[in-house]
C-alpha cells in the first residue's frame, strides 16, 4: 500500500492534484482512496491532501501519518507545519523547487526529488507570476520520480479533470516528468 | 461502470438515477457538494426534476412532505444542525406515512461548533418514525439511496440513509455506477396510492381520537416489522440485478473469536484492514450493523450466538446513558440464554480518528479488560 | 365546496372566509393548511368538511408545504390544479414568517390567504404581531394591554416584489372572490389577506360579524385595496368614511380605550389612509 501526503497552500489545487493523483493510479488498475485534511480552509493557509493506492480493494478509512511519499508545493512550509519526521523509513519527499532548502534535516535512508514546477507553469503561462499553478506539473513529477503511475495515466487524467487549460496543464505534467531529478545527499 | 466518486457525488449519482422529482435543500458542510450536484444536474437537464432552493432545513423537510403528500417522488439531504432543525418534521413525516429519502451527513452537533464526524445527529432522531441505514462506502451510499426510494415507496415510511462527514463524503474512491436502464428495471416510477388529487378529494391529517391513533402506531410498528422482511426482499432483488448483497447485520469471521467488535459506517471499514493486517493475537471478529430502525433484533441475536465476548464501538453518545448501539444491542440480548459478555466501547466523536492502530490496542486492553471494568470505555483519542 | 357541520364558532369570520375563497377557486384546487382555527373547523377523523383534497401540515410550514405540493403536482404533469395555503395571522405574521418570506421571494406560484383574526385564537386567545395596538388578550391583559402596532405585512410582502396582493374581507364578498379569481389568472406567488372578525377572541355578539367587518373598512382602519408587483396599488370601493370609534366601540377587547389613545388611533389611520390614498388610484368599478 502506498500512501501519499500532498502539502501546500489553500489556493494551489491541492485537492485536485490528490484527486488527479487518485484517478491516474485507478487508471494503472489500483484501488485508491483520496481525501484532504479537513477544517475550514482559505488561500493562503497550509493545507494537505492524502492518497492511498493499493493492489487490492482498501476498507480502511482514517487519516495518513506515515506517508511513503511527501509532495510538496511550497518549500517553505518545511519550515512550519510540515513534518519531515512523518516520512516512512526509507520514504520519498518530492519538492517544488530548483534545490534541496538548506539546513533540513533529513531523515535516513530518504530520497529525494526536486522539480521547478514554478519555472514550467510560467514557461506556459499557466496562473499568473504571484500564483503559478503547480499542481499538475507536480502531479507529472511525482510518476516521473516514483515510476509507479504512467505519465499517459496522469495526462489522462488531467484532460478528464482539469477545470480549465487542459493542453497547458498536461504539457506541464509532460515538462516536469522529463525534468525531475533525484537529489543524491 | 466503475468511476472515482466521492461519498456527496455518490449520493447525487444516486438520487439522479432514481429519478427524483421534487428535491428541497439547504446547504450545510459536510453536505453542501450533494445539494451542488444535484443543482447542476437538474440545471444541464440531466435530471427532470424541480429544485427547490429553500431558505431553511425546515423548509426543505416541509417541501417535501408536500411534494411527497402530491404523489412525487422528493429527496432531501442534511447533516447535524440542519437535521435537528427538522425533527418536528421528521415526526410529521413519518406520521403521515411519506416515502421521502433523507441523506444525512453524519456530523457532531453543536454546542461548540465542530465539523467533525459522530452518529448523535442521525441517532438523535430515532424515535421519529424513520427507517435508518449507516453506510461504510461510497459504494453502499449509492446502492442504500436506491433500495431506500424502493422500500420507502413499497412501505409508506421515510428513510434516513446516514453516511459519515468526511470519511465517507470527502473520501475520493472507486464506485460501481449502474445504467439508467438498469435502475429503472429495480426502481420504477413512484405510484402514489394516496395523494392530494381534485379527482379523488381526500383530506389527510386531521384531528384524531386517541383510540385512532393508538391504532396508527399499532400499526406503524407492525410497517416496521415488515421493513425488516422487505428490505430483505430487495436485497435479494437488488443482488440479482446488481451482484452486491446487503442485509440488516453482517457477521463477518466471528466463529471462534476471543473477541467480536460491533460497528457500523466508516469503523468498520478500519477494523476490517485490522482483521486484516492482524495474523498474531487473539482471534477478533467482527459484526457490522447496517439497518438500526427496525431495530434488527433476530439478525443481532442470531450474529452473536455463541460468542464469548463482545465489544460495541459507538461513534456517538447518549450523554448521561451511554452508546447507542450499546444500549439497543444490550436491550436485545436480554433474555437470550448463555449470551455473550458485553463492553461498550465510545470513541471517534467529534470526528477524532481510529487507526488499525487503536483498534489493536484497543482489542488487546478489551480481552484483558472484560468482567473487570465499569460500563463504558473510551478511546484513546 | 364546504360540507355544513364544520367546527367553527357561530359567527365565525374564517369560516365565512373560507367557503368563498373555495367558491371562487372552484374544484380544481388542493389546500394546505397549517395549525390554527381553520384546520380545527375543517373537522376531526373521520369526518372533513372540504369538498376538496385537503392537507394538514405542520405549524409554520404552510407556505413551503404548499409550494412543495405545487411543484409535486407539476412534476407530475399537472399544472392546472391551483395550490392554496390557508393560515392564520399566527402562522403567517409569526411562526410562518420565515416560510412566507422564503416561499414569496422565490416566486413560488401558490395562492396564500391569511385569514386574520388578530391573534392565536385556537389556543385560547393569545397575541400574535397581527393583534392591534390596545387590545386585550390573554397574554396583553388589562395593565398590559398590547402595546405594539399590527405589523404591516402588506408593506412587507410589497417589498418582496410579488405579482399580487389583496386586502378582503367578509362584509364585501364580491370584492374577496373577485380578488381570488383575479389571483387565480396569476402565475407566481399571490396573497390575500382577509380580516375575519372573531365573536369570542374580539369579544363581540356573533350576528355582528360582518358589521364590524364593514365597519373595519369603513374606519379605514382596515382598508380595501390590491398591489400589483410590490409597485402598483389600487384602492378597491369602499363605503363612505366613518370615524374610528364607530369600529372600537363595538369590541369588547378595546374595552379599555382611552379618550386620548382614541384620538392617537383617529390621527394614525388618517395619516396612513392619506399615504395609500396618493399611492393608490381609485378602481374604476361600481361598489
Amino acid at each position: 500500500m502506498i500512501e501519499i501526503k500532498i502539502s501546500g497552500r489553500g489556493g494551489q489545487g491541492v485537492v485536485l492534484a490528490s484527486q488527479i493523483l487518485a484517478m491516474a493510479f485507478f487508471k494503472c488498475r489500483r484501488w485508491v482512496q483520496a481525501f484532504p485534511s479537513f477544517g475550514a480552509e482559505r488561500r493562503g493557509a497550509p493545507v494537505s491532501a492524502f492518497v492511498r493506492a493499493d493492489e487490492k480493494e482498501m476498507t480502511l478509512r482514517c487519516g495518513i501519518y506515515h506517508p511513503t511519499w511527501m509532495i510538496l508545493f511550497d518549500p517553505y512550509l518545511l519550515e512550519n507545519s510540515v513534518g519531515l519526521s512523518e516520512i516512512r523509513e526509507k520514504g520519498s519527499l518530492l519538492i517544488n523547487g530548483r534545490e534541496m532548502p538548506k539546513g533540513m534535516k533529513i531523515p535516513k535512508g530518504a530520497h529525494f526529488f526536486v522539480v521547478d514546477a514554478i519555472a514550467i507553469a510560467h514557461g506556459l503561462g499557466l496562473g499568473s507570476a504571484t500564483s503559478p499553478i503547480v499542481n499538475t506539473a507536480m502531479v507529472g513529477a511525482f510518476a516521473g520520480a516514483s515510476k509507479l503511475i504512467t505519465i499517459e495515466s496522469v495526462t489522462e487524467s488531467i484532460r478528464e479533470m482539469a477545470p480549465a487549460q487542459r493542453e497547458k496543464n498536461e504539457m506541464a505534467a509532460r515538462e516536469a516528468y522529463k525534468l525531475v531529478k533525484a537529489v543524491v545527499l | 461502470m466503475r468511476r472515482l466518486l466521492t461519498g456527496n457525488e455518490s449520493a447525487a449519482m444516486a438520487v439522479k438515477l432514481s429519478r427524483a422529482q421534487v428535491i428541497a435543500a439547504y446547504p450545510i458542510t459536510p453536505q453542501t457538494a450533494i445539494a451542488e450536484k444535484l443543482a447542476e444536474d437538474v440545471a444541464k437537464g440531466e435530471l427532470e426534476a424541480r429544485y427547490m432552493k429553500v431558505e431553511s432545513e425546515t423548509a426543505a423537510m416541509a417541501a417535501c412532505i408536500g411534494a411527497s403528500m402530491s404523489g412525487a417522488r422528493a429527496f432531501t439531504a442534511t447533516s447535524s444542525q440542519g437535521l435537528a432543525l427538522m425533527h418536528e418534521l421528521l415526526h410529521w413525516a413519518s406520521g403521515a406515512r411519506l416515502p421521502i429519502v433523507l441523506v444525512n451527513v453524519n456530523r457532531s452537533m453543536a454546542a461548540p461548533w465542530s465539523l467533525g464526524v459522530d452518529q448523535n445527529d442521525s441517532l438523535s432522531q430515532r424515535d421519529t418514525g424513520w427507517v435508518q441505514l449507516y453506510c461504510e462506502t461510497g459504494q453502499e451510499v449509492l446502492d442504500s439511496i436506491l433500495i431506500a426510494f424502493k422500500l420507502a415507496e413499497g412501505m409508506l415510511l421515510p428513510v434516513m440513509v446516514a453516511m459519515e462527514g468526511f470519511f465517507l463524503s470527502h473520501y475520493f474512491e472507486p464506485v460501481d455506477v449502474p445504467s439508467p436502464k438498469e435502475v429503472d428495471r429495480f426502481l420504477p416510477r413512484r405510484k402514489a396510492k394516496y395523494r392530494l388529487d381534485p379527482k379523488k378529494p381526500s383530506t389527510f391529517g386531521g384531528g384524531v381520537s386517541s383510540g385512532v391513533l393508538y391504532s396508527l402506531r399499532q400499526r406503524m410498528q407492525a410497517d416496521m416489522e415488515g421493513v425488516k422482511r422487505f428490505y430483505n426482499r430487495l436485497c435479494h432483488q437488488f443482488e440479482q440485478l446488481f451482484h452486491r448483497r446487503y442485509s440488516a447485520v453482517e457477521a463477518i469471521q466471528t466463529e471462534g473469536s476471543e473477541l467480536t467488535l460491533v460497528t457500523s459506517g466508516t469503523l468498520t471499514g478500519t477494523v476490517k484492514a485490522f482483521l486484516k493486517e492482524s495474523r498474531k493475537g487473539p482471534k477478533v471478529g467482527l459484526v457490522k450493523v447496517r439497518m438500526f430502525r427496525p431495530f434488527p433484533t433476530a439478525e443481532i441475536r442470531e450474529s452473536l450466538k455463541g460468542l464469548k465476548r463482545i465489544a460495541i464501538l459507538d461513534r456517538n453518545l447518549s450523554p448521561g446513558s451511554g452508546g447507542i448501539f450499546a444500549q439497543e444491542i444490550k436491550a436485545s440480548l436480554l433474555g437470550v440464554e448463555k449470551a455473550p459478555r458485553v463492553l461498550s466501547v465510545v470513541g471517534g466523536l467529534g470526528g477524532v480518528d481510529i487507526t488499525p492502530g487503536h483498534i489493536h490496542r484497543l482489542a488487546s486492553l478489551l480481552i484483558d479488560q472484560m468482567g473487570k471494568t465499569p460500563d463504558t470505555i473510551w478511546m484513546e483519542p | 365546496m364546504v360540507a355544513p357541520g364544520h367546527f367553527a364558532c357561530p359567527g365565525c369570520g374564517e369560516s365565512i372566509a373560507f367557503r368563498h375563497v373555495l367558491h371562487a377557486l372552484g374544484r380544481n384546487t388542493v389546500v394546505v393548511t397549517t395549525a390554527g382555527c381553520g384546520s380545527v373547523v375543517d373537522g376531526y377523523y373521520p369526518t372533513t368538511a372540504s369538498r376538496v383534497p385537503f392537507f394538514h401540515c405542520s405549524f409554520g410550514t404552510a407556505a413551503t408545504t404548499a409550494a412543495g405540493v405545487k411543484a409535486g403536482l407539476e412534476m407530475q404533469g399537472d399544472r392546472r390544479t391551483h395550490v392554496l395555503a390557508w393560515a392564520g395571522d399566527g402562522g403567517t405574521f409569526d411562526i410562518g414568517f420565515q416560510s412566507l418570506s422564503g416561499a414569496a421571494e422565490r416566486n413560488e406560484d401558490i395562492l396564500y390567504v391569511c385569514y386574520d383574526n388578530e391573534a392565536y385564537m385556537n389556543t385560547g386567545v393569545q397575541r400574535s404581531s397581527a393583534t392591534p395596538k390596545g387590545a386585550w388578550t390573554t397574554t396583553t391583559p388589562k395593565g398590559a394591554l398590547e402595546d405594539r402596532p399590527k405589523k404591516n405585512l402588506i408593506a412587507i410582502l410589497a417589498a418582496h416584489e410579488i405579482p399580487y396582493i389583496a386586502t378582503a374581507t367578509v362584509a364585501y364578498l364580491e370584492d374577496l372572490e373577485e380578488k381570488v379569481k383575479r389571483a387565480k389568472k396569476i402565475a407566481g406567488f399571490r396573497f390575500i389577506h382577509i380580516l375575519s372578525p372573531c365573536p369570542p377572541g374580539w369579544i363581540f355578539p356573533p350576528e355582528k360579524t360582518i358589521r364590524l367587518a364593514r365597519l373595519a373598512v369603513t374606519s379605514r382602519i382596515f382598508p380595501l385595496f390590491e398591489v400589483e408587483n410590490g409597485k402598483e396599488y389600487s384602492l378597491s370601493p369602499m363605503d363612505e368614511k366613518v370615524s374610528v370609534r364607530e369600529y372600537i366601540q363595538g369590541q369588547g377587547r378595546f374595552r379599555n380605550f382611552t379618550e386620548e389613545e382614541m384620538a392617537m388611533l383617529q390621527r394614525n389611520v388618517d395619516q396612513a389612509w392619506d399615504d395609500l390614498a396618493a399611492k393608490a388610484k381609485p378602481k374604476k368599478r361600481k361598489p
